[in-house]
């Protein structure tokens, strides 16, 4: 079976229709700044990558109980429902398809746990309802239970986290029920909120940058915490081609556990390594095929520095394709990191130009290969992997095939 | 304040060894089996028993307690 | 089908440990001596409870199977669970509110993502393979062992852990609304392919089939579907063996309401199958509790067992069994 990606939606710092997206990240533009919560002296990192406006929602204005669930949920249902225009799917007459929605994240509706600790500390009386609300809508599966009730669709569902990987792993859970023949239709992504538990913890961890994020640079100093989401649209390719254009196709995915630690990288990248093999074996393709690589690409000393490594191991030192990194663009949106890298990817191979890692300065000696620096560049599009590194060593690789 | 009881208590809870066991010039690493987590959970301990901020960079220095006491005094002076 | 194959794919190990003892409000807790000396092979690596619990329950597998450890590295991990490190997430949040954000400790950050659980039980067993956390709600479990089901079948993996595993905690308590008891569990079953004369001969639990659907129509839990659903499995895999067919059901609606419900799409399914309602819900481990109860029944009264949850829209069935009668 032949795997095409139909359709895609994102709500992200970098717009929520496909154009206005490509365009920003073509533009070279960085979607992070001072977040307001966090500018006080108890943060030594003030900077982060925010969705300022609420303007994504209106595409829900019509739906049913949006504000029954948490942001991470609307977020969600939003993209979804871009998605699912921009496969030229009517929801409306899906009745007898059977569709799976496979979700992705890192922290799920943590916005809920966060209100939730505010009120408690508060330790009014009168809280105890929206407590009670938001407790009973804070486990993961409301985020997908919120997509079929906000969009009037029958749905199945699996929501995976897996943390940083989750874009990913939702693509490859995906695909597994596609040739399985559990689905017609399956809706892949992550999504993730903007959280003060994750600023709070990378913070403590060391390894938030105080400005840029600058991967595969010699002075990077570490991520930008962002937010998100996106989703595409898997289904049998003929299938598609009847109803729509499609962007591209999935060709191969390999999800392997680094089983080394739950922050560090392997520091051989020995997962990674693993996962990439397997995703090229998978796609039944050469590795010199590869054209471009969409990096997981944090910023942080370790990450880059070990990334850098794998692709030597795998494609040879003179070999390796370009490979750049648009967390430096967007920051790291957590669970929707990977969807997003994966739908810039089919934009990339659409429009035949690779998005640059902005913000370089002077390349890492480790870095041998062509990060595309600062600028965008023209190269042939025809197959690219997108990769995904995350806590608990959790890895991920797809391939993608140009339409 | 007696800075280097202080640090050698901070250690000994994460280390799970008796203060008086335990030897300042050992390696974290090498010889108490300490990860990366563990180094961050020293230096976050330190930062907060005695209200300083070390820089980042300073992390990969602290490999044992003698060095923890010596970066430590360095802020602490300031 | 399973009757004209050499191989099927078996449940051939299952641990599982429940909450005893009632906290303060109505849920029963999973006791300290069950986990409080479980130490990694590193002894300075940190775990939150729930970790713990899970890799005491894993290395309690591990040792009354004998499992060969050196395979093992190879499983592929499918982890359910409703809630995961919701306990850690909170406890982190609540330091950093009410003290300060300088004041948390970083080797409790980890704790916070929720395939935590899952990614401390791969790191401790060099488990190198896929590695899922399911987070379905009460179904979680219960899908975790169909997806790692049909990844053996897909030749993803050979070997596979699966189950579950939650907590219970101020979160919990506040979002329950359940009515039914409630308790904290963990189980973990091994699940591989063998030839079908070593499946009878040891009566290990073959699963036969897996599926999960939406049954909401129009928003409202329809007894149609169930019973479309229902039918379809039966016709598929079990024709002719209506009489040696229970279902045990699991969910988070109120008894009368759920009773109303299954049997009347029970009976719409045009089948005579009794049915058995569990009265105690696990969380995500819901489902892997209600497997180990089968495993280790020295007597089952039918041949096949239809195990249903239904957490909110999605209704999962798994079918298995210990002893299918030959053709």
């Amino acid at each position: 079976m032949d795997i095409a990606i139909s359709g895609m939606g994102v709500v992200s710092t970098a717009g929520y229709e496909l154009e206005d997206f490509w365009n920003y990240l073509y533009g070279g533009n960085i979607s992070y700044g001072v977040v307001d919560e966090f500018n006080n002296p108890n943060y030594r990192v003030h900077i982060g990558a925010v969705i300022k406006d609420n303007m994504w929602r209106e595409n829900l204005t019509d739906c049913e109980n949006v504000f029954e669930y948490g942001r991470a949920s609307q977020y969600a249902a939003s993209a979804v429902l871009r998605a699912f225009v921009d496969a030229n799917l009517d929801r409306m007459s899906l009745k007898d398809t059977r569709i799976a929605l496979c979700i992705g994240t890192t922290m799920g509706e943590v916005d809920y746990e966060e209100n939730i600790s505010e009120l408690l500390v508060k330790d009014d009386a009168n809280d105890l309802p929206d407590i009670k609300k938001m407790a009973y809508r804070y486990s993961s599966d409301n985020i997908a239970e919120g997509i079929c009730d906000m969009l009037g669709i029958r749905a199945n569902y699996y929501m995976i986290p897996a943390a940083c990987s989750g874009g990913n792993y939702a693509i490859a859970l995906g695909e597994k029920l596609l040739r399985a023949n559990k689905a017609d239709i399956v809706i892949a992504g992550g999504v993730d909120v903007f959280s003060r538990v994750a600023f709070t913890g990378f913070h403590r961890l060391l390894t938030l940058s105080p400005d840029y994020c600058r991967p595969f640079d010699k002075k990077r100093r570490g991520l930008v915490i962002g937010e998100g989401c996106g989703f595409v649209v898997m289904e049998e390719k003929e299938q598609a081609k009847k109803r729509t254009d499609i962007h591209g196709c999935l060709l191969g995915a390999g999800v392997k556990s680094d089983r080394y630690h739950m922050v560090s990288p392997h520091p051989d990248g020995d997962g990674a390594y693993r996962a990439m093999k397997e995703a090229i074996q998978t796609a039944q393709i050469g590795k010199d095929d590869i054209d471009y690589i969409s990096a997981h690409g944090t910023g942080t000393s370790s990450n880059d520095r070990i990334e850098a490594h794998v692709l030597q191991q795998l494609f040879g030192e003179e070999n390796i394709p370009p490979t750049s990194s648009i967390k430096s663009m967007l920051g790291h949106s957590m669970g929707a990191a990977s969807i997003l890298e994966c739908i810039a990817s089919l934009l990339m191979m659409e429009k035949k130009i690779m998005l640059p890692t902005v913000n370089l300065i002077e390349k890492d000696e480790c870095v041998t290969f062509n990060c595309v620096p600062n600028t965008p560049q023209k190269n042939k599009m025809s197959y690219v992997m997108s990769n995904s590194f995350a806590f608990g060593g959790q890895v991920g690789s797809i391939i993608l095939k140009g339409k | 304040m007696n800075i280097e009881k202080e640090i050698k208590g901070i250690i000994s809870e994460i280390v799970g060894i008796a203060e008086d066991k335990i030897d300042t010039k050992a390696s974290f690493q090498d010889d108490y089996g300490l990860d990366s987590l563990r180094a961050l959970e020293i230096l976050a301990a330190v930062e907060n028993k005695f209200g300083i901020v070390i820089d980042p960079e300073k992390l990969s220095e602290m490999v044992n307690v003698d060095n923890v006491v010596r970066i430590a005094k360095e802020y602490i002076n300031v | 089908m399973y009757l004209n194959i050499d191989n099927v794919i078996c449940i051939t190990s299952s641990e599982c440990y429940v909450g005893k003892e009632k906290s303060g409000d109505h849920a029963c807790v999973i006791d300290e001596s069950y986990y409080i000396y479980y130490q990694g092979e590193n002894k300075s690596r940190h775990f939150d409870r729930i970790s713990k619990i899970l890799l005491t329950g894993m290395s309690k597998l591990c040792d009354k199977y004998n499992l060969n450890m050196e395979k093992l590295k190879t499983a592929g991990i499918y982890l359910g669970t409703q809630y995961s490190s919701c306990n850690s997430i909170h406890t982190f949040d609540s330091k950093a509110l009410n003290d300060s954000p300088l004041s948390v400790n970083p080797i409790h950050f980890p704790d916070t993502v929720i395939n935590s659980p899952a990614s401390q039980l791969s790191i401790e067993y060099k488990m190198e393979n896929e590695n899922f956390t399911i987070s379905n709600g009460l179904n979680a479990s219960l899908d975790a062992i169909g997806i790692a089901y049909e990844s053996i079948l897909s030749k993803a993996t050979e070997i596979a852990i699966a189950g579950g595993v939650d907590e219970w905690g101020k979160i919990q308590s506040y979002g329950t609304q359940c009515k039914k008891e409630v308790a904290e569990a963990v189980g973990l079953v091994l699940l591989e392919e063998v030839k079908q004369d070593e499946a009878r001969q040891k009566s290990y639990i073959q699963i036969i089939s897996y599926v999960s659907e939406n049954v909401k129509k129009d928003c409202i839990l329809s007894a149609d579907i169930i019973s479309e659903v229902l039918r379809k499995q039966i016709e598929e895999n079990l024709k002719d063996y209506e009489q040696k067919i229970e279902i045990f059901v699991s969910s988070l609606l109120d008894e009368t309401d759920e009773k109303h419900l299954f049997e009347e799409a029970v009976k719409k399914s045009g089948f005579d199958i009794e049915l058995h309602f569990n009265n105690k819900i696990y969380f995500g481990a819901t489902g892997v509790v209600e497997v180990d109860k089968i495993y280790k029944k020295s007597k089952l009264d039918c041949s096949f067992q239809i195990l249903l949850n239904l957490n909110k829209s999605i209704l999962s069935c798994l079918i298995i069994s210990r002893n299918p009668p030959v053709s």
